[in-house]
């Protein structure tokens, strides 16, 4: 008595269109940010400048492009494993328009500056309730169909969907605990170090449980069928993917290594990191080694080629990762093109090439038609290719050629090349190279969208009319006395146990869903209170200075410019313990400084220099021009200008409410303080305005927004007292004593 | 690579498993870096104590400061005002002067030294004495509770000369636009003979 199962490939066939469409938006915006690093005309501000137009390119790819990838994936694989419709048809609506609306209206609040400014959680407080509410609608489509599943075990792409959705769920609602002050603006609960190990937790997690595990549950799915081979290892699935999901959740303090965060925390981030290696490859392995016996149809069939290349860049990005993660190779990467260079490798090596593959694979199956072009396809391959190889290997020598000059010393001590601008300039023909890997990539995936657009024409009418299976239903398995009932004997129940443990513990595992998801939240949960906890709970970690005090209500509007305009994304805030850096920037940095700082904004790159002992190193007239024009202060600048800032005026009206969201979270505003705002912010800046005026600058600055960034720029890094080491200089003992 | 049983265990939606043994190297990775992680653990413990980043910056710190020293030792940075002055006559320092004017001094005191953020450099007043020397210490240690940045170890000491006798080449030109005198009137000193 056979139950008849239509699949629904709606959904899917909706998100894979979506995937393709969020993938040339996100890429072209990619292309533009790529030339805005060095073509610093092409700014249009406000809107369109570098800081606000990053996370528009990083959100659309990750969330939106790949994101979508996961869900059609995911939705159009799991009918088929688990031989049965999703559970929902009305939840797969919701959740496919839902999310594309939050996309949009996320990368368009970007433009407006409508950021948190912490790196991939950029998203405003409703949005990020927003998403929460899909991700859960998500959830319980995807939970509700393993519940309705006709297929006792779950296939090792299932468990990948499983670890992805719980953990993202607890990341994002962890990361992004927040208080808001209107009702699009927030400050994170975290404060500096704490913020910042919080962010990099979800951060790097979001690598892990967004841009890997789902796409290893893909490669589990598409590559074997692809390939039509066996997969190689069932063993290897289960070791590698327990081991993943258990060491990954470690590893993110790796990405603040020689900051303000406690050495034991980023020393726990290093050496996951390097454990991690073999869970890594072990999903590598599996997938190349699926291959064995297939590789003779590589040379004519481009899909295998994706997915080739795809596997492999996964193995060489998982195994940069661990030594990038070592605290010396770090030392050279941070902060630098080479991060970039990673990340992309990733992202377009590993996520995109499967993504191709699974498109050319599964477009043609949905819409029951054969592939357009599959020489189309070949020269995709070929083209993306060799954009990504020069995409990386241009980043690489970027990275290691300005770290390289950041470091380098004269004998008498003095930096060989004290303007930070010059390091900059050195790398612009890397740039270059990088954009044309970047149109390289871009003229493939073009390809790919017309050969899809022919494919997807050449469907016949009725494509869409439901597959239809006819399965069983799932029954307990009959065989085992008492398998009906509960056990009513000792003798039963043992029986029993011997029986569900015939193909092993594992196996009896793969048949209880929700016993599988317990043991997933127990394994990421593992680490990640073992890094958090002592942070939160032992003060000695954030050793206080009594002299760092809250921001005054002016600096308090200046920051929230500063993450506005997506600063962090240029300039990091974090001066590490080296001689070359406090010979630069000045003392490193402690971590008691950090304490009223929300979101902290120590930022992963630096195109500039770093900013966090900025205060009193200008004049506030250098700020003003500077920030009106920065080639007029800087010849060859590649900051973008921000004219606007001398024009706009500042939202007074809106701090009271900020200081009070603020001291909610303890900082300690007193309430006459907040009352009394408006006048402390009047006062503060006309000071700052008359200075301006004083050095011969423009008048009437007083209620403009630079007046507010400038006090915030003035006062950074300021609160302690420090001084370079200096060698005794010969100036002092001369005959020209003044 | 060894050859593999390739025994199917499972099969599901046209997709076989096989349970093949995991690669042997792949398992001496895996226990590699969980040994190699432990004994870096313990090593970390016991030899580094507390803040070993800050210990080892002091280190190198100390380091280099010493190696410094001894170089400056050897090659003292401050030039007699004698030189000072004869640059300013010099076209081949004067060339240097300027270019290093443009790029790091114009931005404050104007194009032409006629002050901008900074002071005016072409007139007679100054705020910090307007000897030669005097002049060559504002710009090597700066000012910088008042905005003027020290230069001395921020140029190369050739650099440093020549941009020093290039505004005392400025004396007495008068560009449009100059920022009004500020501090006291010094007669500067005469230039030598070429
Ligand atoms: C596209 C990258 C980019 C962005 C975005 C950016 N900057 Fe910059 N910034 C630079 C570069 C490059 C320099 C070095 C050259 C210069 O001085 O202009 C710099 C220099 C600076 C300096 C001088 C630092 C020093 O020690 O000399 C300040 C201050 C500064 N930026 C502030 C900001 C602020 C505030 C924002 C946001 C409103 C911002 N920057 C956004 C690239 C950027
Ligand atoms: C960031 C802006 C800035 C830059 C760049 C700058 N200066 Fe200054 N400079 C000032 C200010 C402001 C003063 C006045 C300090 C005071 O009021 O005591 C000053 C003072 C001086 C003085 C002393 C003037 C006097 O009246 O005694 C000299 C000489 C001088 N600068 C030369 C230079 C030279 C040479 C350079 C380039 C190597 C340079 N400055 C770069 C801002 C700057």
């Amino acid at each position: 008595m056979n139950d008849v199962v239509r699949f629904d490939d709606h959904t899917p066939r909706l998100f894979f269109l979506a995937a393709v469409f969020w993938a040339v938006v996100g890429m072209l915006v990619g292309l533009l940010i790529a030339a805005l690093l060095f073509l610093p005309g092409l700014n249009m501000a406000p809107w369109f400048t570098f800081g606000r137009l990053r996370p528009l390119h990083t959100n659309a790819v990750i969330f939106a492009f790949v994101g979508n990838m996961i869900f059609a994936g995911s939705y159009h694989s799991m009918q088929r494993l688990l031989k049965t419709r999703l559970y929902s048809d009305t939840l797969s609506r919701i959740h496919f328009w839902g999310w594309q609306a939050l996309i949009a209206a996320g990368g368009i609040g970007y433009l407006f500056g409508f950021t948190q400014s912490r790196e991939y959680a950029e998203l405003p407080w409703p949005l990020d309730v927003a998403l929460a509410v899909l991700w859960i609608v998500y959830a319980v489509n995807f939970f509700g169909t393993i519940a309705i599943r006709r297929e006792k075990h779950l296939y090792v792409a299932i468990w990948f969907y499983i670890a992805s959705i719980v953990t993202v769920a607890v990341l994002h609602i962890g990361n992004n605990l927040a208080i808001p002050y209107s009702w699009i603006g927030s400050y994170p609960i975290y404060a500096g170090v704490k913020d910042a190990l919080m962010q990099w937790w979800y951060g790097h997690n979001a690598v892990a449980f967004f841009l890997t595990t789902p796409y290893l549950g893909l490669m589990y799915y598409y590559l074997p069928k692809a390939a039509e081979r066996p997969v190689f290892s069932y063993r290897l699935s289960i070791m590698h993917f327990w081991s993943l999901v258990f060491v990954y959740i470690w590893a993110g303090p790796h990405h603040l290594h020689y900051s303000a965060l406690p050495e034991w925390a980023s020393t726990l981030g290093m050496l996951f990191s390097l454990i991690l290696w073999m869970p890594s490859w072990g999903g590598m392995m599996n997938g190349l080694l699926t291959l064995r016996g297939a590789w003779h149809r590589l040379r004519e069939d481009p899909i295998l080629k994706f997915f080739v290349v795809a596997v492999t860049y996964y193995g060489m990005v998982t195994f940069e990762g661990p030594m990038l993660s070592i605290k010396s190779v770090n030392a050279v990467s941070h902060f630098t093109d080479w991060t970039i260079g990673h990340v992309h490798a990733g992202a377009l090596g590993w996520n995109a090439f499967l993504s191709f593959g699974i498109l050319y694979w599964a477009i043609p199956r949905l819409w029951k038609t054969e592939l357009y072009s599959v020489r189309l396809a070949s020269v995709h391959f070929w083209i993306s290719t060799i954009g990504l190889i020069l995409y990386q290997v241009s980043m690489w020598v970027a990275g290691i050629t300005q770290w390289a000059m950041w470091r380098a010393f004269e004998p008498d001590g003095r930096l060989l090349y004290p303007d930070f601008i010059e390091t900059v300039i050195r790398i612009v023909p890397l740039y270059w190279v990088r954009l044309v890997a970047a149109i390289l990539f871009f003229g493939g995936l073009f390809l790919l969208l017309w050969n899809l657009y022919k494919t997807i024409r050449s469907a016949p009418a009725d494509y869409a009319k439901e597959t239809e299976i006819r399965v069983p239903p799932l029954v307990r398995d009959l065989s085992a006395p008492g398998a009906v009932t509960a056990p009513n004997t000792w003798d039963h129940a043992l029986y029993r146990l011997q029986h569900q443990l015939r193909h092993g513990v594992h196996r009896m595992l793969e048949g209880r869903a929700g016993t599988f998801t317990v043991l997933v939240v127990i394994a990421i949960s593992v680490g990640s209170l073992v890094e958090a906890v002592p942070l939160f709970v032992d003060k000695s970690n954030v050793k206080e200075i009594a002299s760092v005090t809250p921001y005054t209500p002016l600096e308090v509007a200046g920051r929230d410019i500063y993450v506005r305009e997506g600063c962090y994304l240029c300039h990091s805030q974090q001066v590490r313990p080296f001689r070359y850096e406090t010979e630069r920037y000045g003392e490193y940095s402690k971590a008691g400084e950090y304490i009223y700082d929300r979101p902290f904004q120590w930022g992963s790159k630096r195109t500039g220099p770093d900013l966090h002992r900025v205060g009193g190193k200008y004049p506030s007239l250098w700020h003003v021009r500077h920030m009106e024009r920065p080639d007029s202060t800087t010849p060859r600048s590649v900051m973008p200008r921000f004219p606007h800032l001398l024009t706009d005026p500042i939202d007074v009206a809106g701090v009271p409410a900020k200081l009070r969201a603020l001291r909610a979270i303890g900082t300690p505003y007193t309430e006459g303080e907040i009352e009394t705002a408006a006048t402390a912010i009047a006062t503060q800046a006309a000071a700052i305005a008359a200075e301006v005026e004083s050095q011969q600058g423009p008048a009437g600055l007083a209620d403009k927004e630079i007046v507010a960034l400038t006090a915030y720029l003035q006062r950074l890094g300021t609160d302690i007292r420090w001084q370079r080491p200096e060698p005794a200089l010969p100036l002092a003992v001369t005959s020209v004593e003044p | 690579m060894a050859e593999f049983e390739d025994k199917v265990i499972h099969e599901l939606d046209g997709i076989k498993e096989y349970d093949n043994p995991m690669p042997g190297w792949l398992m001496a990775i895996w226990w590699g870096s969980i040994l190699f992680a432990a004994a870096y653990l313990v090593f970390y413990a016991l030899a580094f104590g507390e803040g070993s980043m800050e210990a080892e910056y002091r280190a190198e710190t100390d380091r280099a400061l010493a190696a410094i020293q001894v170089y400056l030792d050897a090659n003292p940075l401050v030039p007699s005002p004698e030189e000072l002055l004869a640059g300013a006559r010099d076209p081949v320092v004067l060339e240097l002067g300027a270019s290093r004017y443009a790029r790091s001094c114009a931005s404050c005191h104007g194009a032409e030294g006629q002050g901008l953020i900074g002071p005016n450099l072409t007139d007679d007043h100054w705020l910090h004495g307007g000897s030669i020397s005097e002049v060559f210490l504002s710009v090597a240690k700066g000012w910088p509770a008042k905005g003027m940045p020290p230069w001395g170890r921020a140029m190369p000491p050739a650099e440093l000369t020549a941009v020093v006798s290039y505004v005392r080449s400025l004396q007495g030109t008068h560009p449009a636009g100059g920022r009004a005198p500020e501090g006291q009137p010094f007669t500067p000193e005469p230039l030598p003979e070429t």
